[in-house]
Formats: C-alpha cells, structure tokens, sequence
C-alpha cells in the first residue's frame, strides 16, 4: 500500500507542477488589441444605449433582447440579439465577431473578464446619471464620427434647471421585490433629474442610494413621495401601496396631501436613458414647479 | 458487477460532454470541426471547453466532497451544504470580493482558501458529537446564518447566481490545481479510512490517529468546496444525495469503494444541468445552480423518506 | 495488572464511585455486578481512559486494551472477514471454528444474527491480542441461546490465551456461572471484590440488589427461581 500511494502522489505531484507552469503560462498571454480606427462592427448590450446610436444612425451587428416594456427601434429591428442586458449570451456575441462591445458600467465586472479574455474588445458607457450620460453620448459621437448629432441629441437633453422660492421634500423610494426598499439621493439618476426640476431629495450620503428607515423619513418631513421598482413593478408597488396604509407612513405630509407617485418604466429607469426629457416633464409636474 | 458499472456511467459521461461541446445556443456542427474550421473551434476553446471542464470536475468534487464528509462523520444525512460549509466559503468569497475587487480574478483561489478557513472554524466552533438528524439541524441554521451575512455584506442587492458563462481558462487551471492537491490529502488519508467503519470509541482504543486523517480529508473537503462554490454558487443538498444514488446501483457496497461512481454521477448531473441551463431559453441563460436546485429538492426529500424505513446506522 | 486505589469517580457534582479499591487478576475473568446505576459503566470508562478519576490512584493499565460494547456500530457493510482482517492480515482459523463463523466469513454483517454478530466481534477483538478485553453487557441483547455460546466461547477462548477478561453482566446467573473474579458495586458507589466463591454470599446479595435470593450456584448452569 506504501508504494502505491507514493507512486500516486508522485503522479499527482507531477500534474500539480504541470498545471501551475500551465496557468502562469495563460496569465502571461497578453489579450492582442485590433485597431482601434475602423469600428465597424459593433454590439450595444442595453436598450438604453440601442436607443442612443440609433439616434445617431450608427450600424449595430447586435442588439440586446429587449425587456417587457422596452422596444428595439426600428432600424435594428432585424438584428440579431444577444440576451439582456443583465446575463448577456457571450456565445452569440462571439459568433457575431464584434470589433467592439459596449456595456453599462453598472454591471460590468463578470462580464468585462470573460470577453477580455477572449480577445473581444469591450467599452463601459456611464448612464449613471444624466450629466454621465450627455458625456458618453459625446464620446459616442467622436468615436463614430457623429459629433453633429451627437450635439443635436444632447441639445435636446440639456434639462434646465429650475429654482423655485419653495423646493418641496421628495422621498425617492426605491423597492425590491420582498417589500424592502431603498431611498435615493441626488447621486442617482432620478433624484438628480428631481433635484434639478427644482426638488430636494431627502436622502443623504455618498452613494446612489440609502437606506433610511420610516422614522428618519418622517423627521424630513416629505411633501411629495416617488416610489420606483427595481425589480416585478406590478408587486412592488403594491407592497408600497400595503405600506403606506400603516400609522407611521399615513402622518407624513406627503401621504396627507396625496403626493404619492409611481415613477415606472419606459419613462423613468435606474439609469439614463432617452427618456430623460418626459421624465423631467413628469417630475415638474407632480413637484407642482412648472 | 461493479466495475461494468462504473464503466457505463464514464461512457454516458463521455456521450454527455460531447453532446454538450456541440449544443448551445450557437450549434456546432460536428464537419465544422473536422475540417478545422477556426471559428467554430475558437468558439468550442473559448466559450464552450471551460465551462464543460469545471462541470464535469466541480460535478466529481461535489460528489466526492459530500461522500467523504459522511464516511468520516459517520453520518449519511449531511454534505457540505448541509452543515453550512458552502454559505460560509460563500461569506468569505464575497467578503473579499467587497473588501478587494481585484480579486475576482483569484476568486476561485480565494475560495478555496475560505474553505480552510470555514473548516477549521467549523471543527472548532460547531458540537461535533450530536446525533445525525441533530447536526443536521445545526448545519442548517449555520447555513442560514452565513447567508444573512452574506446579505448584508453585498448590500441587501442580492447575489446574482454565479453563472458558468463567464468561466475563463484561468479559473479552470486555479480548480484543477486545487483538486490535485485534494486528491493528494486524500490519497495521504485513504488507507485509513476504512476505520470509519468502527465506532470513534472503538478507534481510539485501536490506537490510530483519527484526528490526523480526519483534518486531511476536512481540508481536502474544504478547499473543493470553496472553489466549487466560488463558480457554481451553493448548491444544497446535492452532496448528500449523489452517494445515495450511487450505493442504489451498488447495494452491498463500502462507501469508499463508490467514491469513483459518486463522482461520476456528480459529472453527469452537472454537465448536463449546464447544457440544459444554457440551451433551454437561448440567448438567455438560466443559472445552472438553479436547474440543479429544482432537482435536488425533491430528490433529497425522497431520500430521507427512504432512509427512515430501513434500520439506518 | 491493574489497580484502583480509593478511587473517587464524580459526575458533575454527583459522586458516582467511592473509594473503590480493586485488583484486577491478570488472565482471570472478572466480572463487574451491580444494581443499575451502581456505576459499572464509568467504571468501565474508567478502565478505557474515557474518564479520569478525582480522587485515587489508577496504575498498571495494560497497553493493548480491547473493547467489546453491547451493541457495536457499523457504519459499512462489511464481511465478517473484512472485519476480522481490519487490524491484522491474517485469520486465525482456529479462533473463527471456535466462534462458529467458518461457514460465514464471506458473509456481510447485516446479514447475521445479533448473536452471530456479536460472536464475530468477539473475533474482532481477538484478533487484537490485547491483553486485556473489556465486556460491556455482551450478551443483553442476545437470545438465550447465543447468550450461553458467548460466555462459553469466551471462557474457552480465555483459557487458552490467556487475556484477562472483565465483563460487565447484568445476569447474576451468567456471572457467577462464568467468572474467577467478581466485583460487586452497590447504590452508594462502593466496591467490593473477592473470588467467585467467597462472593456467593446470599445475605450480601440480597441487599445489594434489594430483592430476596434464596441460592446462588457457582461455576454451573441454572436458572435461579425466587421464591
């Protein structure tokens, strides 16, 4: 028995040293970069972005699959599609030989690895917000050539900002699938396009979003409540609705005065979109600052 | 008998893995192959080869990990979801990935590592010596306790289930590794391992150093256990019940002699739970830890209903 | 062999051996009686280390000890030759026709009587050499048949090797029936030793277990009827 096992390991000891040399040999494969100049063959991976190079008449080769209530425009419409946006299908991106790939920023990391390593080049366009966004449509534009209407679309973003004498208190909610929420700041998208149609967001600190229990949102005092779904709207804004009828919820000003609202999809999202400018529209009006 | 047996099940694993390099959401077709067609093979070298690689392997490790738990716990109902194991290999996987970033490209490494760390803990922290049905209770609520963690150190986003489709060749060099170096911990264990048959009490008086073999089949354990739960996410029950599949075929059978068939139906559920998870709503893709949940359920529930009608040890 | 001295055994705060103070002949068979309770099991765990006494003295441990419990777990379907060749590679032939297990050595133990299975435990230990072979109630869970073969396998088994035997029996008859040496333990703890014959004391037994014996008969078989 002594000697079989020592032969075995021996074996083994041997295929252990094989597969190190082995993986030090992949780590040091470097991923060869194509050109950078002829972009011709491209895949956007978010309807968001879909949305932008079609306004900016850019040939795609791949679009994402879109969601329930979202549409590809037309121009795309035959193309072939490569999952959403969330779990990408790399194999259909692959076989579709893109010279570049463009994903959200927010949702990288996995996804970035594996195409590198696969010598697909990949860019993550920021939709965080809508002043990120302007500036990804601006690269956008000088990478393809488009700069012109590039500056065409962003005129038509330009949101301007409004001050009244008055900001009202927005509580941004934004829920999960199982009842908990989030409170957004002024960091997200959306609480951005409130602060700027003349809101101030309840929410503080560094991040997107916060959590705040009902107390903390009851010493702010909201007078108006938006709430969003980050996931299955139909039972998130239900529970919000099961929510808002408890004591604690029912003192705030905002519920008194019925200054509740659902902010959903196409029109508002997690991150920046085309949107935008409806979106606005909408939040000045339930804000009372237009 | 037995081993016509495990010959059967290496060939429909042969067929499987086949079946699966040219099934997707992109087929390949076999002549593609043949006549060297560089797409089709970088296609099957890239996308296709590692992930039919880590399904078959972490398959084997899965099966083997929850086989040698219960030869040397001395108890059939458990495996390393079960007792908790692959949550806290999770916690700590996850924690790193927080605290660093950069260590996704490790992760794989990383868990193994975890898994050290969990096992040890686990020795250590948890009563060892309670009746089975009691530890499993006990493994349960640690499950549960690391996954709340868990939750709490990602930020209440929920986990997206790891999927296998953003496998590289670098993770499946990092899972080789470590199960080289498991198998050599076991090989250092094997011989002793038939001791288990005996009661500890019996053990002690024969005078052989359980501790010793048992800490290198934890830490073996531990280490596939980590890297398996870094790619595949966790996975219960499954660990227990492949053991039980194999000892069906085999009736009469030592545990450690179905350690082969363990882990050659532990390859054929997984790779074939792969292929159907990315086939089955292409271009989307389902978790393939979610396809073998839907399964594993069920079956382990059978399981224990089978169990308490025979006189178990 | 070994020795207890003033040996105070406690369970948490309860006392479960007082000074007991012993002798164990070497190559003898003794066997450990007493009401339940009496602490013949910690006696035992005293015997194979599991437990350390608080007071007293324990010397003498001989190094190779076997144990032999009233039920033995399997864990694996093992033959009864894989279970006699554990420890050592070979079979004692001799051994295994007296224990009657020539006929089913390629047997797996499920598959056996508890009284066969118990025989090839009995085997098991055997196969040890250990000079000492320690019996937790062997034969409790035997029927009556298998019960004698036991005890008289093992008496014949120990004459010839030559091992010293102690054995917890819950069967007066069995004990004093089978045995050179018996120690007696009463409720309070105590122990008293002695050879067979000076222990055949009815008076002293009645009290111990509380229950009036009218005869006891050493070294034969019989069943005691009370009156």
């Amino acid at each position: 028995m002594q000697k079989k096992q020592q032969a075995l390991l021996g074996i083994l000891l041997v295929i252990l040293v094989g597969l190190t040399a082995g993986w030090y040999w992949l780590s040091t494969q470097s991923a060869n970069s194509t050109t950078h100049h002829t972009q011709q063959r491209v895949i956007v991976t978010t309807n968001a972005q879909a949305q932008i190079f079609n306004q900016l008449a850019i040939p795609l080769v791949g679009v994402p699959t879109p969601g329930d209530n979202q549409t590809l425009p037309k121009r795309y419409a035959k193309l072939p599609q490569v999952g959403n946006h969330v779990a990408p299908n790399l194999e259909r991106i692959a076989s579709l030989k893109p010279d570049m790939v463009y994903l959200d920023q927010a949702l990288v990391s996995d996804y970035e690895q594996k195409l590198k390593s696969a010598d697909v080049q990949t860019t993550a366009l920021n939709f965080s917000d809508l002043t990120a966004l302007r500036e990804s449509i601006k690269t956008i534009g000088n990478s393809f050539n488009r700069q012109q209407q590039a500056r065409q679309l962003n005129a038509t973003l330009n949101l301007k900002a409004v001050h009244p004498n008055h900001r009202p208190k927005v509580a941004l909610l934004m829920g999960m699938p199982g009842g908990s929420f989030l409170t957004g700041t002024k960091h997200s998208y959306v609480g951005d396009l409130i602060n700027r149609a003349g809101g101030t967001v309840i929410g503080a600190g560094n991040g997107a979003y916060t959590t705040m229990n009902v107390e903390q949102i009851a010493a702010a005092q909201p007078d108006v409540i938006i709430t969003m779904a980050h996931a299955m709207p139909k039972q998130v804004f239900q529970s919000f609705d099961e929510l808002f009828t408890q004591p604690a919820w029912q003192a705030l000003p905002a519920i008194k005065q019925h200054q509740v609202y659902q902010a959903s999809e196409p029109t508002f999202g997690m991150t920046a979109n085309l949107n935008a400018p409806a979106a606005f529209k909408q939040l000045k009006t339930w804000l009372q600052t237009n | 008998m037995k081993q016509l047996y495990n010959w059967i099940l290496g060939g429909v694993l042969l067929i499987s893995i086949i079946i699966a390099m040219l099934i997707g959401s992109t087929t390949i077709a076999i002549h593609d192959l043949w006549q060297g067609n560089t797409q089709a093979w970088h296609m099957l070298l890239t996308y296709r080869l590692p992930r039919i690689i880590i399904a078959v392997v972490g398959g084997a490790i899965l099966g083997g990990s929850g086989l040698l738990l219960q030869i040397v716990l001395r108890n059939r109902l458990i495996d390393a979801s079960i007792l908790g194991i692959m949550n806290g290999t999770q916690f700590v996987t996850i924690g790193s990935l927080v605290l660093l970033p950069a260590s996704l490209n490790w992760h794989v490494g990383v868990g193994a590592l975890g898994g050290i760390l969990i096992m040890i803990g686990w020795r250590l922290f948890i009563p060892q010596n309670r009746p089975r049905l009691q530890m499993v209770l006990i493994g349960i609520a640690t499950a549960m306790t690391f996954q709340a963690l868990t939750n709490i150190a990602s930020e209440g986003f929920g986990l997206p289930l790891p999927s296998l489709s953003t496998v590289t060749w670098a993770d499946v060099m990092q899972l080789l590794i470590i199960v080289v170096i498991g198998l050599m911990l076991l090989i250092l264990a094997w011989p002793n391992l038939k001791f288990y048959a005996l009661s500890a009490q019996q053990v002690r008086l024969l005078g052989f150093n359980e501790p010793r073999t048992m800490w290198l089949i934890l830490i073996a354990v531990g280490i596939w256990t980590g890297a398996l739960t870094a790619l595949l996410g966790v996975v219960f029950f499954l660990g227990a019940i492949l053991p039980q599949i194999a000892r069906l075929m085999a009736p009469r059978t030592k545990s450690q002699q179905l350690l082969p068939a363990t882990m050659l139906w532990g390859s054929l559920l997984l790779i074939n739970a792969d292929t159907v998870a990315r086939t089955i709503l292409a271009p989307k893709e389902l978790a393939t830890s979610a396809v073998l949940l839907a399964i594993s359920g069920p079956l382990f529930a059978v399981m224990l209903l089978k169990g308490s009608r025979h006189a178990t040890t | 062999m070994l020795q207890l001295k003033d040996v105070d055994v406690y369970r948490g705060d309860q006392q479960v051996l007082s000074k007991v103070t012993a002798d164990l002949r070497p190559q003898q068979i003794t066997s450990l009686i007493g009401p339940n309770g009496s602490g013949k099991s910690t006696l035992l765990q005293l015997l194979t280390k599991a437990l350390e006494p608080r007071r007293g003295v324990i010397t003498g441990r001989p190094l190779s000890i076997a144990l032999l419990a009233q039920r033995n777990e399997l864990h694996e379907p093992l033959t009864v030759r894989e279970l006699l060749t554990m420890t050592t590679d070979v079979i004692d032939d001799t051994v295994v026709a007296l224990l009657q297990l020539t006929a089913l050595l390629e047997t797996p133990m499920p598959e056996l009587s508890g009284g066969q299975q118990q025989l090839a435990w009995l085997g098991f230990v055997l196969q040890q050499q250990p000079e000492l072979v320690i019996l937790d109630e062997p034969t409790t869970y035997l029927d009556l048949q298998y019960q004698h073969l036991f005890l008289e396998t093992l008496r014949q088994l120990q004459q010839q090797r030559q091992f010293t035997v102690i054995m917890v029996l819950h069967d007066l008859t069995q004990a004093f029936a089978y045995s050179d040496q018996i120690w007696l333990l009463n409720d309070h703890g105590q122990l008293k030793s002695g050879a067979v014959a000076d222990m055949a004391d009815v008076d002293q037994l009645s009290t111990t277990f509380k229950t009036p014996l009218t005869d006891v008969i050493v070294n034969q078989q019989h069943l005691i009827v009370h009156a």
